[in-house]
């Protein structure tokens, strides 16, 4: 676990920018494994792997802005930047994060029960005491502050997850075929734009970078590990879309949840079966992370909004909302039309376009490497 | 980090390491509570569908001197295997209806085969397969057979020897199935659907028949031609003698024995390895023919009337293309597309596809295919006689 860096009396004075840039790639990877490959089977079918290769260069020049915002002004937090550079806005823009946040938190929220229920006998556990475990958690993990979180993540991240994920991949279903990628482009471009869109919107989710902007130790190391950790995520959604292709072929696109089908598929020497179970590792996490980190992002920039000294207590407000507005989604169909629109809308005007006019702004201005002066409203709150 | 902190993190680990088991398996059924299956399948009589199960009696593992595999002179009232039936106008409702059988509940996890009954799959197993992917309990991984006659029938014989139940016998067969390209292929349920989406292909089944004079220590059936189907409806029987070839040319070919002729002699080669190419032939935006390649290697098991290694891999090679030539053309008298040449076509060239899909059979009985052998007998035996 890479640790943060302490003060002489031992307590910790932030987090690093990589444990920053792991939290927004797990939770991007979760949702890589469940919705998105969802939307790209559905969508773009077996030429889904082009829609992400469309989406690339694009993604990483959105990422590269967002993190050179945020390595670049110093200081400040999205808040803070948004109040700096655009005044009066951040009354309008600042409110559009906040739901834009509590919107993400509740559909993952939504989309842990919905994957949960696929594995047949949660269905004798009641519906609320997974989203209370999981909401009540991810209050928890952001009242204990961001840093707690990270290294939780870290941590499960390195020594559960990537070591499970390199044996499942490893297994494959030894039914894979190359030859089921073809024909290529067969339903035209219309599709693959469609989806390149959806994924792009999806890397806005990297938003939240700046929200932690001021927590982060050595900003200047963000934008280099934001573009690392993208890179890795355009790797791992390539697998995630390629690898149940090539397994189910044409059919993938009839199917649900493609990644998680794919596990459920692996039979290695007929007698390593039954690995789908392994599936709930990931999604507690993947979606736990998420839920705390939206719904400590949304508190976070409710506060620095409203000028309040402290988060927590929004927490007790905000995590209650989610559980309320996850029942207001109830079925899958819903779940997944909102998720679709969040991310390509949502997180695609919010999460790219307005950091990137930050950006160009800043630059205009000739702020971009300035220090800030905070004032006592722009005070970056760090825990 | 603070001491308290460190706390912290380790009670939300523990939380996320403990969350799992809310989502878990069966922890909520004890074992003798359980019943596991190990073949079942659906039959369709007067428009209803019947599910049936073969089941593992758990308790009967706990009862002293019970089951049926107990020794000789010991009897007891716990079968070690019984079954379990219901019904209904949908396979999901027949499957409900078993279910309620039974108080005690039905681990599906190690199900390997679902056996279709002939007239249910003539009435299309579509609605049966779309049942069981809706159901979280099946795999993906379980294997697809249909049955001539009844499930029923076949899951209600009886025999003596090492094999102590059907189940276990059809366990057997499966195994058999999937290791031995002789018999047949097992397709898993997402091999149903993926061939099921191909353009043009007909899907081909593994089949068993009651066969009433079998061995007194094998099981009472068999694995016979395999089933046809087209639109998810039992269509035809690919005699037993033509699936092997179907398997080289759809790339599922693992090893099997040809017979050879030469000099007057009969003898046999085994393959051990082989690979197919299929190419269409398409110039001018027309599909002109089928071009396939079938390469294999092969060790001498028996000479023909020469020892003479040209002679007798063009015999070898012979004996293939024979075998290959009738199986192309059982495919273009009937119809039905077992090897996947629409696909091909499709894949190669989706334009063409759309024009000669539209009468796929019709363009299939014309197409020309151009057969290649390629056979190396890499392994000539240590004796010479």
């Amino acid at each position: 676990m890479t640790g943060a860096r302490r003060r002489q009396g031992g307590s910790a004075v932030g987090i690093t920018a990589w444990q920053l840039v792991w939290m927004v790639v797990t939770t991007l990877a979760i949702e890589d494994a469940t919705v998105i490959d969802h939307f790209l089977a559905h969508v773009a079918g077996i030429d889904s792997w082009v829609s992400i290769l469309v989406a690339a260069p694009m993604g990483l020049l959105g990422v590269w802005a967002i993190a050179t915002l945020a390595s670049r002004r110093r200081g400040f937090d999205l808040v803070a930047i948004l109040r700096n550079d655009l005044g009066w806005l951040v009354y309008l823009l600042g409110p559009a994060f906040v739901l834009l946040f509590i919107a993400d938190a509740t559909l993952s929220s939504r989309t842990f029960v919905l994957v949960a229920k696929t594995l047949g006998e949660e269905a004798y556990v009641p519906e609320g005491a997974f989203l209370l475990l999981l909401i009540g958690t991810a209050m928890w993990g952001a009242w204990l502050g961001i840093e707690v979180v990270a290294r939780v993540n870290t941590a499960v991240l390195w020594l559960v997850d990537v070591p499970l994920g390199i044996f499942l991949a490893a297994l494959g279903t030894n039914h894979e075929s190359l030859v089921r990628l073809l024909p290529i482009l067969a339903n035209g471009w219309g599709p693959i734009w469609d989806m390149a869109m959806f994924m792009l919107g999806k890397t806005g989710e990297f938003v939240v970078i700046l929200v932690y902007a001021t927590a982060v130790e050595v900003p200047a190391k963000l934008t280099r590990a934001s573009l690392w950790g993208f890179c890795l995520l355009i790797v791992m959604a390539l697998g995630h879309s390629v690898g149940p292709a090539l397994t189910f072929g044409q059919s993938v696109s009839d199917v649900t949840w493609p990644s998680y089908s794919q596990i459920r598929a692996i039979e290695f020497g007929r007698f390593l079966q039954n690995l789908a179970v392994t599936a709930v590792i990931f999604w507690i996490h993947g979606f736990w992370l998420e839920t705390t980190l939206f719904l400590d992002a949304a508190a976070r920039t409710t506060a620095k909004v409203l000028g309040m000294r402290s988060h927590r207590k929004l927490l007790l407000v905000l995590g209650p909302v989610v559980f309320g507005l996850v029942y207001l989604i109830p079925t899958e169909a819903q779940a997944l039309s909102e998720r679709r629109l969040l991310d390509t809308w949502g997180f695609l005007i919010l999460g790219l376009v307005v950091p990137i006019l930050l950006l160009v702004i800043s630059v205009l201005r000739g702020r971009a490497s300035r220090t800030a002066t905070p004032s006592r409203r722009g005070t970056p709150l760090i825990r | 980090m603070s001491r308290k902190r460190r706390g912290c993190l380790a009670v939300v680990l523990c939380l996320l390491a403990l969350a799992p088991i809310l989502a878990g398996c069966w922890n909520k059924y004890e074992t003798n509570e359980l019943l596991i299956p190990d073949g079942f399948g659906f039959d369709w009589h007067n428009g209803k569908y019947y599910a049936i199960a073969s089941l593992y009696n758990t308790r009967a593992a706990m009862t002293p001197g019970g089951g049926a595999g107990g020794s000789a002179g010991q009897s007891s009232v716990v079968p070690e295997t019984f079954h379990l039936t219901g019904h209904g106008t949908d396979p999901g409702q027949a499957l409900t209806d078993m279910n309620h059988v039974s108080t005690r509940h039905i681990l599906w996890a190690p199900s390997l085969i679902v056996l279709i009954g002939q007239a249910a799959a003539q009435h299309g197993i579509g609605a049966i397969l779309d049942t069981l992917t809706h159901e979280p309990w099946f795999r993906p991984t379980i294997a697809v057979m249909i049955v001539h006659g009844t499930v029923r029938a076949l899951l209600d014989t009886r025999q003596s020897g090492p094999e102590t139940s059907v189940s276990r016998s059809l366990k057997l067969l499966e195994q058999t199935t999937h290791f031995d390209e002789s018999a047949a292929w097992a397709p898993r349920l997402f091999d149903v659907y993926r061939i099921d989406a191909d353009q043009g292909r007909s899907l081909l089944l593994p089949a068993f028949r009651l066969t009433g004079d079998a061995y007194p220590k094998g099981p009472p059936f068999a694995i016979s031609d395999s089933a046809v189907l087209l639109n998810d409806r039992l269509v035809a029987w690919l005699p037993r003698s033509q699936v092997r070839m179907v398997l080289w040319m759809t790339g599922r070919f693992v090893r099997s024995t040809f017979a050879i002729t030469c000099g007057g002699g009969a003898g046999s080669v085994d393959v051990d390895h082989a690979s197919a190419r299929v190419l269409p032939v398409i110039a001018g935006g027309q599909l002109k023919a089928m071009d396939v390649t079938l390469t294999a290697r092969a060790s001498l098991i028996k000479p023909c009337g020469t020892h003479d290694i040209t002679t007798l891999q063009e015999a070898a090679a012979a004996a293939v293309d024979t075998e290959a030539s009738s199986t192309i053309a059982w495919v273009k008298d009937h119809g039905y597309d077992v090897l996947g040449f629409g696909t091909d076509v499709y894949r190669a060239s989706p334009s063409v596809w759309a024009r000669v899909g539209q009468n796929w059979p019709g363009a299939l009985a014309t197409l020309p295919v151009d057969l290649r052998v390629q056979l190396t007998l890499a392994t000539v035996g240590l004796t010479k006689s």
